[in-house]
């Protein structure tokens, strides 16, 4: 409600201000009672309103309380994760934050909302095959012509991948020059489709979540059998960014702020499937060496 | 036990894995025959750098709370789980590994998170600037006209 500015004989009042919207994506109650959620930008932001975040273990899992209130999902679900490891990161995250809570930096906690409230409502047939088609387009598959430069880097530095992966899974990957990419055969897909059936549903939300980020379903498998660290994997899906910058100079308001953001977002990723996926490393003892 | 070593630098609990660091991973490293191991084991590096970057890190992240960061439960999270798996008889271990990848994938991310949110508070976090400011930023500076630009009053 703004009240017009209505002029006095000595002056001018001012209108009232907008009453403050709410805002924020977490929902808090405690014994039915919201929290007023007050002086909030509009920019993925709030106040810091807890002093203490602690773990407790609960029927569905490990839950995280800011005070004496339970954390609760974007949809207003109880936040369970079922890992312990999992539940201290989180609760790490919230703890770091200083005065103002910057959601767009709590990456572990983004990814166990979307496990738990899955808003796209895939299945996990659906998020396999999600996965999967980033292969016809992997980016470790797609090759230049020219700088000839960076068509010899490229080749130094992915085709090491590509025979890794190939040999891990024993699929024929191969790479293209070509603007269609490569050619993947059928028998190679549904390895992978088998194999990434052996997750459970939370890890799958992650591998899917690296995989996007990454562009690569082979850098992200490579990260996923702790072949390659996070930072090599994010390298190597910069390559060409990487040789650009090797030529022209780097930009730090966008160069390293993607970098910094690419290798958050993939560490966490990375992160998050192995903490979900701890008991079913057992599985997958037939593909290893 | 802690408080014994308690004005030590490094971090105290870091003396206790000197031994699990010492011979698991640096001899495993130079003995290892094949080349995918050596190379991540390389790629990874020391253990111990892990623990102390990671430790690092979790101070950072645990300045905002008035206790201690030693107190948090990622801190003793981190110190048992590297407790745990410090002796072993293997030459490979291959829980440890696994543990030694997922500190440093952690590492990464607080690390990362960390310059993320400095770099976002330098150049996307500080409101309107003015046309100076803005040109400061990559390094030019307006020009000057002494006369003024022709449309000032």
């Amino acid at each position: 409600m703004v009240e017009g500015a209505v002029p006095k004989a000595g002056g001018m009042q001012h209108p009232a201000p907008h009453a403050p919207s709410v805002l924020g994506a977490v929902v808090l109650t405690d014994a039915g009672s919201h929290i007023p959620l007050g002086s909030a930008s509009a920019a993925g932001e709030r106040k810091r309103f807890y002093q203490n975040v602690s773990i407790s273990q609960g029927e569905g899992g490990f839950e995280i309380n800011l005070d004496h209130r339970k954390l609760k999902t974007p949809q207003a679900k109880l936040f369970t994760v079922p890992s312990e490891a999992l539940a201290i990161a989180v609760a790490t995250e919230w703890d770091s934050q200083k005065d103002t809570i910057k959601f767009y930096t709590m990456h572990l906690t983004t990814l166990c909302n979307t496990a738990l409230d899955n808003p796209t409502q895939r299945n996990k047939v659906q998020l396999i095959c999600a996965a999967v088609k980033f292969l016809e387009t992997d980016t470790v598959c797609y090759r230049v012509e020219e700088p000839a430069a960076l068509a010899e880097l490229q080749k130094n530095e992915w085709d090491p991948i590509i025979a890794w992966a190939e040999k891990r899974y024993n699929v024929a990957i191969g790479s293209s020059t070509s603007i269609t990419g490569p050619n993947i055969p059928a028998s190679t897909k549904d390895t992978f489709i088998s194999h990434l059936a052996s997750y459970n549903m939370w890890a799958l939300q992650g591998i899917e979540y690296v995989i996007t980020q990454l562009k690569s379903l082979i850098l992200s498998m490579g990260l996923i059998d702790r072949h390659i660290t996070v930072e090599k994997a994010v390298l190597l899906s910069r390559l060409e960014e990487e040789y650009q910058i090797q030529r022209w100079g780097s930009v730090e308001w966008a160069h390293d702020y993607d970098l910094c953001e690419l290798r958050a977002r993939t560490a966490a990723g990375t992160l998050f499937v192995h903490l979900c996926s701890e008991s079913s490393t057992v599985k997958h003892k037939l593909l290893q060496d | 036990m802690r408080s014994k070593v308690r004005g030590l630098k490094p971090a105290p609990s870091a003396r206790f894995l000197i031994g699990w660091c010492g011979e698991a991973a640096a001899p495993d490293w130079r003995r290892a025959r094949s080349g995918r191991e050596s190379h991540k084991m390389a790629a990874l590096g020391s253990p111990l750098r892990t623990l102390r970057g990671l430790l690092r890190e979790l101070r950072h992240a645990s300045a905002q709370a008035g206790r201690p960061y030693r107190d948090t439960p990622a801190y003793q999270h981190v110190i048992s789980a590297f407790r745990a798996h410090r002796v072993t008889s293997e030459k490979f271990c291959r829980a440890q590994q696994e543990l030694h990848f997922q500190a440093a994938t952690y590492l990464c991310l607080l690390r990362s998170v960390r310059e993320h949110l400095a770099l976002h508070q330098e150049y996307h976090g500080k409101g309107e600037r003015s046309p100076e400011e803005v040109a400061g930023l990559v390094g030019f500076r307006l020009p000057q006209q002494p006369g003024g630009k022709g449309w000032d009053s």
